[in-house]
């Protein structure tokens, strides 16, 4: 015998396509789902399926929201703070901001950074979108929440090349030196973000 | 084996759950891959050395079938390009172009010169739009494989006015040996082509070429680059 039966292959093929999974990992992890008592494999499986039929991106900021809801938890939400629109490029981002308890107002999600090496650019991102969320409603305040690497900061630039002439004020989260760090050890790239961008005490 | 050279972060590719895989275009070795673990998390050790594009001093363990990196500090951050939009942009396709043209662990100082000094202009050229076109012309060149704009490349004769453009033959041809299939082009724009390929970055600004040849330009490049090397198109914008 030089395979498994083939249903036990499929699964294993199954597990091979997951991002970061090689076969000795797949294996494992078909192995183990066999070993289990079919309740269990039925949960997960019943998870997997409603995932894709249950969750969509929110019609007004791209967020997740499960599918019985146009909008969101948080553009539902009437004590949000409709003026201030956070930008981040994935719903993960979202989820940390949100764990900070320091943010109230409203996220716009992009789906990405541009990245004209990959082919991903403005069309393939929600900017369009935003700049229409923009212009219909008041918001006083656009917060860049993006990844501070080339990526972000082309993303940074070109929102807001196109957000400046709204008249609308444009802002970016601060860069510098992770918290419980030493300043010994950052580069100097990152001390002088972090020396720009100081702030008054 | 602990291994130690510069070089410039061309890619960095999402790999496990906080590590990235780089492609380094290294001053030493080539273009290499290496595996940054961790290199994900905010608290990461390599700091702002492993941003694409950036120039960085680069100590890894060089293993069979494995280079895992060690230590990154930065050499070169290239804050005047990344810091606008074209310029960046620009500098970006570069790479792409460079990482599709080169083979891994071909070790060419030329290529790591030529990324080098580009990198080192850019922030002070002028026109990006005809950069970008010499950009196509001084890689080929840098890889060895510049076309032939001076004589005809099909049958060496001297060129005249009359000019076609042939990828498969290498360059421009003349009227005796142009076949269906090659490009009309102008003098004045081979010209240019010409004088592109041998200007320096500070003084491309000398030259002007109109939309449209700028178009074509980019078009005959690209058709080279494919026939040549199979490499993919680059966006002209
Ligand atoms: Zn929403
Ligand atoms: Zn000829």
């Amino acid at each position: 015998m030089d395979k498994y039966p083939e249903p036990l292959e499929n699964l294993i093929k199954e597990f091979q396509k997951l991002p970061s999974i090689g076969r000795k990992t797949a294996e494992r992890l078909a192995f183990y789902l066999l070993s289990q008592p079919p309740e269990a494999v039925e949960s997960l499986s019943q998870a997997i399926a409603h995932v894709k039929e249950k969750i969509r991106a929110c019609q007004e900021c791209f967020n997740f929201t499960e599918s019985e809801n146009e909008l969101c938890e948080i553009c539902r939400d009437p004590q949000r703070d409709r003026s201030v629109i956070c930008v981040v490029s994935h719903p993960q981002e979202l989820l940390k901001l949100e764990k900070t308890r320091e943010y109230r107002g409203l996220y716009h999600v992009l789906g990405g950074l541009l990245s004209p090496v990959n082919g991903i650019g403005p069309e393939q991102l929600h900017i369009e979108e935003l700049l229409v969320r923009l212009s219909k409603h008041k918001i006083q305040e656009v917060i860049l929440a993006l990844d501070p690497k080339v990526e972000g900061e082309a993303t940074a630039m070109y929102l807001a090349r196109r957000i400046k002439p709204l008249g609308i004020k444009i802002t970016q989260i601060a860069h510098g030196v992770p918290v419980g760090r030493d300043l010994e050890f950052a580069d100097e790239v990152t001390l002088s973000r972090a020396l720009a961008g100081r702030v008054q005490l | 084996m602990i291994l130690k050279t510069i070089g410039f972060i061309l890619r960095a590719i999402k790999f496990r759950e906080s590590d990235l895989i780089l492609t380094v275009l290294s001053r030493d070795y080539g273009k290499i891959s290496l595996i940054a673990k961790g290199a994900r998390r905010t608290e990461s050790k390599f700091g702002a050395a492993l941003d694409l594009l950036t120039l960085s001093e680069l100590v890894f363990y060089d293993a069979e079938n494995l280079k895992l990196l060690k230590e990154a500090s930065i050499i070169e951050d290239y804050r005047a390009i990344k810091s606008d939009y074209e310029r960046l942009t620009l500098a970006l396709h570069t790479a792409h172009l460079l990482n599709q043209l080169v083979e891994e662990h071909h070790p060419d100082r030329t290529i790591f010169e030529f990324l080098q000094g580009f990198f080192g202009e850019l922030s002070s050229v002028k026109n990006l739009e005809l950069a970008a076109v010499a950009v196509k012309l001084k890689l080929m060149r840098a890889l060895g494989i510049a076309p032939r704009l001076s004589s005809c490349a099909r049958g060496r004769h001297r060129l005249t006015d009359e000019l076609w453009f042939s990828p498969q033959s290498g360059g421009l041809v003349c009227a005796a040996c142009h076949q269906a299939g090659d490009t009309r082009l102008s003098p004045r724009l081979a010209h240019n082509l010409k004088m592109l390929l041998g200007l320096s970055w500070d003084k491309l600004d000398r030259l002007t070429l109109s939309e449209d040849e700028i178009t074509l330009a980019h078009r005959l490049l690209d058709e080279f680059m494919g026939f040549h090397l199979k490499a993919p198109h680059m966006p002209s914008k």
